[in-house]
């Protein structure tokens, strides 16, 4: 082919002085020239184009019928053709140099404005002249680069080289300096905008080369010779900037400073090249925030004192930009919450001490007030309330100035955590179990059954607080004893029910199926214990019934011990039954253990209640009376049937009561004026020979008085501190099952790594490491377990 | 530019030849041109001719193209001109060895004369595709020729000595198809 033309023997001995080199040159010069950009700016035309194309063009080709074609030998023996081509690139080279080193700077325009002039115009020349000369390009340099010259560029290229050498590198430190200038000012505001700097800051892009690969974008010469500097005046700048701004301003309003600064300079990205985005961040990062991150945070108190929660979410934001300086900043929101809660605490502690003094204002909060075992009065719905409204305050500071970040909403549960099982009310003494569960439970409790002062308080709430209690054990234990009144004191209508069950749901999701067994084996004991009445009164309709004096409207309560634990306490008191009694209990016993073979049955005296219709103490004309009484106030009241006068001797004696649950049965009695105490006076109650006779004519405004109410069960202490004493039985339970759990497939296990895991199972409580130590001693008791040779190992023992 | 501006091409021997741009086109040295030469809206062009007078036609002198060969170019520019060469610069060898177009086959199929001129052409202009479609006919007339029948084919004259043409043939046995 024509085109693969030969050059003379080899490249380097480009005659000089070849005349059709220099005669084609000299007739290009003049074109290169314009096409560059010369003094007058003259215009290039199609005709100028084609010709310089042609004489590049006749030059390579017309060349080879001057000069011998000729093959190089290459040292692998395989045979290379040298194109022509070589000389003009050179000549163009040497040009170039010669060009960009003679454009003159206008008396008026900085070095930055010079350079950006000519760039400007340099680089649509350069474009240009990469067309015209594209004969070139076509052939000599491709193959060249093909064959290894890397030191060999397509004309474009060569004209961009050529500016890096003459132009850039060769004032690249007046350059840069005016750059930076130029952004200074920007900053200080002194200029509106950057201009035509973006321009200076594109070439220097389009300067740098990939030797390998001329498409493939450089950056070498950006990063260099630009971008370390740019990152440096921005860190001096804003390390000064920021500095001075803290000081003359303060924290807050630097927050908006340093928010603004950033928004300016990351706007400024878009005249950089996207490779500054992160090295910029990070220096932004660094001076405005992480140097000044402990100053910041110092401000996060203060700001929450004064509720301003638009500064909070501004350093919030500010400083998320930095995760390090974000965990530091969550401890503080942590320990503030936590204090706020104990504050809370604090001050409802007080305000109740205050208002239980006689005469200080007592409100009408001291009826549902409780005298715990303290004698300190905790009012649980004020406590509950008090805890919620810490929790529901930061949850929206949380949301509002957080924007619910999850570290920050965790950051908000350990510390309401925290106070919500261990506080003033809760934890009087560092010892002391948390009351938390107790409260809440006790909250549960007037919820469902005070319906009126049930107001604004709520299952969401309960449920709220619920997730926060660390020892759910307790609190079931707790919900059940109150669960065991309500479901005794009365009858529970189907919208009680309906409540009652609603709650048991949400505990059941919130926990465990398990969790709630005994409570709804609770509400099935109720209702078996009425079918098993209506299979009583059945059973007893059709035989011989009143004949045999059974009681015939009966209303049995069988209740499972193991749920209904609170029911039987103090129930081991001795009593005899009054025999007109003993055949019901007898029939309902036989009737019982038919269905139920091989179940123990105890009776629960204390428990029961009695209606009375009295016949004989109503004033003539008069309607009957309805007592109501307590199994036991009925076996004291029964022998006034065949007498007026009783002593309390012979009472006693009757009934085999002890003296402590005879009197407070008989308080009641006496109070209400049905019996008359001889001599009068709770002291002389027991004394064998007081006489109590009962009146001949009761009166009074209602007709159904009830007598059971007065009576004081159990002493609250006793029940307080056994229904500690429960869960603290259910706490050991639980661990030494988990002891054995983890024992049965281990075999073998050291101490600590047995209460490590412990821990991790138990979620219901925490135990204490002498909870646990407590248990595994009494497993080793129980041959459940066996200390290993090394003293520090357990063995399972099946 | 709101107006399509009108193009001529002149050639070496004075013909003027209007054509559409995109025929023209098919010329990556006039398609480079005339990206240079008509100035890109809102660039500020040197290039003033073009300010003045917009409806007079861009005349683009050609001047290693005679106006028979030239002819012969913009047949093939327009019966190309809605096609899109993909100006890929690797050539990859499934290209190269894929047969000739038919109609490039016919189109080609003139005297050897006219054939090395629209090589040159090809070349000169910068058109890739018609330049290896020409290379392609030359290299069938090669194929499957013993060398005497190609020297006569192009009219070569045999100036190897009999010891000479005996070595190259013993060098290049691996070449022979057999």
């Amino acid at each position: 082919m024509t085109t693969v033309v030969a050059s003379s023997a080899s490249s380097t001995s480009a005659v000089q002085g070849d005349p059709f080199l220099e005669r084609t040159w000299r007739e290009i010069e003049p074109s290169v020239y314009i096409i560059l950009g010369d003094d007058k700016n003259s215009p290039l035309d199609s005709r100028m184009y084609t010709q310089t194309y042609s004489k590049v063009y006749n030059y390579c080709t017309t060349a080879s019928s001057k000069r011998a074609p000729s093959v190089n030998k290459d040292r692998d023996g395989k045979g290379t053709v040298k194109l022509v081509g070589a000389e003009l690139y050179y000549k163009l080279q040497e040009y170039l140099k010669y060009y960009l080193e003679n454009l003159r700077q206008k008396e008026t325009e900085t070095f930055l404005q010079f350079y950006i002039r000519n760039w400007q115009r340099y680089l649509i020349g350069s474009t240009r002249l990469n067309d015209v000369l594209d004969y070139i390009n076509r052939y000599w340099v491709a193959k060249e680069r093909a064959d290894g010259h890397r030191e060999i560029y397509d004309i474009l290229s060569l004209c961009l080289l050529s500016w890096r050498d003459y132009k850039f590198h060769a004032n690249l430190p007046t350059l840069i300096n005016e750059v930076m200038e130029q952004i200074r000012l920007q900053r200080e505001s002194k200029i509106d905008s950057v201009g035509n700097l973006s321009v200076a800051i594109k070439s220097f892009v389009l300067l740098g080369f990939d030797v390998n690969d001329l498409k493939k974008q450089n950056l070498s010469v950006y990063i260099n010779d630009f971008e370390k500097a740019f990152l440096t005046e921005t860190y001096n700048f804003y390390t000064e900037e920021s500095d001075r701004y803290i000081h003359e301003h303060g924290v807050v309003n630097y927050l908006v400073k340093a928010q603004q600064r950033i928004d300016e300079e990351l706007k400024r990205l878009e005249e950089l090249n996207d490779h500054t985005r992160r090295p910029l961040n990070d220096v932004l990062n660094q001076v405005l925030i992480t140097n000044h991150a402990d100053e910041i945070r110092a401000e996060l108190t203060p700001l929450l004192d004064q509720e301003r929660y638009a500064d909070v979410s501004r350093m919030n934001h500010l400083l998320r930009r930095v995760p390090m300086t974000v965990e530091p900043l969550l401890q503080d929101l942590q320990s503030y919450v936590k204090q706020q809660g104990l504050n809370a605490v604090q001050q409802l502690s007080e305000e109740l001490q205050a208002s239980s003094v006689p005469g200080e204002d007592p409100h009408h909060r001291l009826h549902h007030i409780r005298h715990s075992k303290k004698g300190e009065t905790v009012d649980a719905k004020s406590y509950i309330k008090a805890l919620l409204s810490v929790y529901f305050k930061f949850r929206d500071v949380v949301e509002g100035a957080f924007d619910n970040n999850e570290s920050f909403v965790k950051a908000l549960d350990s510390a309401c955590q925290s106070f919500i099982n261990t506080n003033p009310i809760a934890t009087p003494t560092p010892r002391s179990k948390s009351r938390t569960p107790d409260l809440l439970a006790k909250y549960s409790d007037e919820l469902l059954r005070k319906k009126d002062v049930a107001e604004n308080m709520s299952v969401d709430e309960l449920m709220t607080l619920f997730k926060f209690v660390d020892d759910k054990e307790s609190f079931e234990v707790w919900y059940r004893r109150y669960l065991s009144k309500r479901l005794m004191g009365g009858t529970m209508s189907p919208e009680d029910e309906e409540r009652e069950e609603v709650i048991i749901q949400r505990l059941k999701t919130a926990n465990s199926i398990e969790y709630t067994t005994k409570i709804t084996n609770m509400f099935n004991d109720i209702r078996v214990s009425r079918e098993l009445g209506s299979v009583y009164r059945e059973a007893i309709s059709d035989s011989t019934g009143g004949a045999k004096g059974y009681i015939s409207d009966l209303e049995p309560r069988i209740l499972d011990s193991s749920s209904w634990n609170a029911i039987f306490r103090g129930s081991n008191e001795s009593f005899i039954l009054p025999k007109e009694l003993i055949s019901t209990q007898e029939k309902f016993q036989f009737i019982y253990q038919e269905r139920y073979s091989g179940r123990q049955l105890n009776w629960i005296w204390n428990r029961s209640r009695i209606e009375l219709k009295i016949n004989n103490l109503s004033r003539p004309g008069k309607p009957p009376y309805h007592f109501t009484v307590t199994l036991f106030q009925y076996a004291l009241l029964s022998p006034f049937n065949d007498n007026d006068t009783m002593s309390a001797y012979q009472l006693l004696e009757l009934t085999a009561l002890p003296s402590e649950v005879f009197k407070a049965s008989m308080i009641p009695l006496v109070k209400n004026k049905l019996l008359i105490q001889n001599p009068a006076g709770d002291e002389h109650m027991t004394n064998p020979t007081t006489q109590y006779t009962i009146v001949k004519e009761y009166t009074s405004k209602r007709i159904k008085v009830n007598f059971a109410a007065g009576v004081r069960m159990v002493d609250t202490r006793n029940e307080d501190r056994e229904t500690n004493e429960e869960v603290e039985r259910r706490h050991h339970e639980l661990l030494k099952a988990c002891i054995v759990r983890i024992m049965k497939a281990r075999k073998e296990c050291k101490h600590e790594r047995l209460t490590n895991e412990v821990y991790q199972i138990i979620d219901r409580f925490k135990p204490t490491v002498s909870d646990i130590k407590r248990a595994i001693e009494v497993l080793i008791d129980e041959q459940y377990l066996a200390r290993g040779d090394d003293g520090s190992t357990y063995v399972y023992l099946s | 530019m709101t107006k399509e501006r009108q193009i001529a091409i002149i050639t070496s021997d004075g013909d003027r030849f209007p054509v559409e741009r995109k025929v023209a086109e098919k010329s990556i040295l006039i398609k480079n041109m005339l990206k240079n030469l008509l100035p890109v809206e809102g660039e500020e062009g040197e290039d003033s001719e073009s300010d003045e007078e917009d409806d007079e036609p861009i005349e683009i002198p050609t001047q290693n193209v005679r106006s028979a060969v030239m002819k012969n170019i913009l047949e093939w520019c327009e019966h190309y001109k809605d096609i899109n060469f993909p100006d890929d610069e690797q050539d990859d060898d499934s290209k190269k060895s894929a047969p000739i177009d038919p109609w490039d086959s016919n189109f080609l199929n003139v005297d050897q004369e006219m054939l090395y001129e629209i090589i040159l052409a090809a070349n000169y202009l910068n058109i890739k595709p018609l330049l290896n479609a020409g290379c392609k006919v030359v290299a069938e007339m090669i194929r499957g020729k013993s060398p005497e029948e190609i020297r006569k084919t192009f009219n070569i004259v045999n100036d190897f000595t009999p010891e000479e043409e005996a070595a190259i043939r013993r060098e290049n046995e691996w070449a022979e198809d057999r």
